[in-house]
């Protein structure tokens, strides 16, 4: 579908972006980057994000006991914007995430989040599934409903 | 035009930092372990290649994204097997671009590695996958200088890098909590692998196969054996009997990663070509050691067979007597 940069370009293109790079998780190294990074040393901001992911990743209460879950993003906010983390799944050994930061007062983290799980889908060519992340939180709601009762 | 380089061992990264400077096209071959080719065109590194790191076409088909078939008739056709690729509609531009970065940077860390080696520039050659993307040299430098101090953070020392392999039969802790890719790794350490074997074998990146193990072997799961030794077989007896002597290349031919039936058929010649030993011992023993040759791992060791043995008859035997 697009290559790094298309993907890039699309990113910075959604509502309130700032900036956004694509970054090796293993290593914490950019791929490729556009647009301003948080702080002045943009090799931190990567390091930084990449040491987020790998907690989320690896660390126990995170790690889902049910087969095939996975971590699809990590999203933080602060007072003055939205960091947007995702997954790129490719079939093949990478280990990449997108990263966007958001202007708080312009962007829209629910359509922004939408926006980038279809950008990063198309970069790993992977096919957009959203029956099945619909189920996933559908299953997910149940016990919280049930133990309210 | 050629220009030969092969007189003296200096740091390929100089080398290359020169070549691009200039603006070259071609493709750097550093010798030496592990070694590889580092392809430039005007000055921008488009490829890297090494034996130590699983290539564009190694990672997509061991991972199943691609069928062998497709992409061994993509590399026949003689065109730039990358964007033939994407034309035909195997592969996404994305997925192509990601797998070649990922390629070069994982190739550039064991091709230039900071020791000294030889090289030679062969200017105007290219590699066959075709324009894909291009990297500056100065920042692959970088990166990979960031890259080796990680390595080192994790774990300071580099037995792991080069050793042969096994997962310690005992965890260090009563509880544990491992990745997916390290209980990969842990799963395929089977005492003969190397860190290059088992980044081949699982189509991961050389290098972070490299950064899991030294994970691994911080936390005491995995060691590593020096490169050169043979896994050894303990409690050997000290008999060093020409039957051993035949015995030894057989169990060599049964570590090849050659095929199963090319390697039954090989060993079974190295037990034929002992005609001279001790006939007879030989011939008690052959029954036993049988079932191992078939096993891919490596042969229990033969005393422990025999002490096995020995404690059955005699549990046996006081049965007997019992009655």
């Amino acid at each position: 579908m697009s290559g790094i940069d298309d993907c890039l370009t699309q990113a910075m293109a959604i509502h309130g972006a700032i900036g956004a790079s694509l970054i090796d998780h293993t290593t914490g190294f950019a791929v490729g980057a556009v647009g301003r990074a948080p702080t002045d040393d943009p090799d931190a901001t990567w390091a930084g994000t990449a040491e987020i992911v790998n907690v989320a990743v690896t660390g126990a209460p995170f790690a889902s006991a049910r087969p095939g879950d996975r971590v699809e993003d990590v999203i933080i906010t602060t007072l003055d914007g939205y960091h947007l983390i995702q997954q790129v799944h490719t079939v093949f050994d990478s280990r990449l995430v997108l990263y966007l930061w958001l202007d708080r007062a312009q962007g829209n983290l629910a359509m922004a989040r939408r926006q980038l799980r279809q950008l990063a889908d198309g970069l790993s060519g992977a096919q957009a599934t959203p029956m099945a992340v619909v189920a996933a939180r559908a299953s997910a709601a149940v016990p919280v409903t049930s133990a309210g009762r | 035009m050629k220009t030969a380089r092969t007189g003296r061992a200096v740091p390929p990264r100089r080398t290359l930092t020169q070549l691009a400077g200039a603006g070259e096209t071609g493709a750097l071959y550093v010798e030496g372990e592990p070694g590889g080719v580092v392809y430039l065109t005007d000055g921008w590194v488009s490829y890297v290649e090494s034996p130590a790191s699983p290539g564009v076409g190694d990672l997509l088909t061991t991972s199943g994204r691609l069928p062998e078939i497709v992409w061994a008739a993509a590399v026949a056709s003689g065109e730039d097997v990358g964007p033939l690729l994407v034309a035909q509609g195997h592969l996404t531009q994305g997925e192509l671009e990601l797998c070649t970065l990922g390629a070069i940077y994982d190739a550039a860390f064991f091709v230039l590695s900071p020791a000294p080696a030889r090289v030679r520039f062969e200017a105007g050659e290219r590699h066959r996958l075709g324009p894909v993307c291009q990297v500056d040299a100065a920042v692959l430098g970088r990166e990979l200088t960031r890259r080796r101090k990680l390595l080192d953070d994790v774990h300071p020392s580099s037995d792991v890098d080069t050793g042969r392999l096994s997962a310690t039969p005992r965890a260090p802790t009563p509880r544990l909590v491992v990745t997916a890719p390290q209980w990969e790794l842990i799963v395929h350490c089977d005492g003969r692998r190397t860190a290059t074997d088992l980044a081949r074998l699982l189509g991961r990146s050389g290098y972070t196969t490299l950064l899991e193990l030294r994970r691994l072997a911080a936390a005491s799961l995995v060691v590593a054996a020096p490169p050169d030794e043979e896994p050894k077989a303990v409690g050997r007896a000290a008999v060093t009997t020409e039957a051993d002597a035949a015995e030894k290349p057989q169990a060599r031919a049964s570590r090849d990663k050659a095929p199963t039936a090319k390697r039954t058929a090989s060993s079974r010649r190295a037990v034929a070509a002992a005609p001279n030993g001790r006939p007879a011992q030989t011939d008690a023993r052959l029954p036993r050691r049988t079932p191992g040759q078939q096993q891919s791992g490596p042969d229990p060791p033969p005393a422990f067979r025999d002490e096995l043995d020995e404690a059955l008859l005699n549990r046996i035997r006081s049965g007997l007597e019992a009655l």
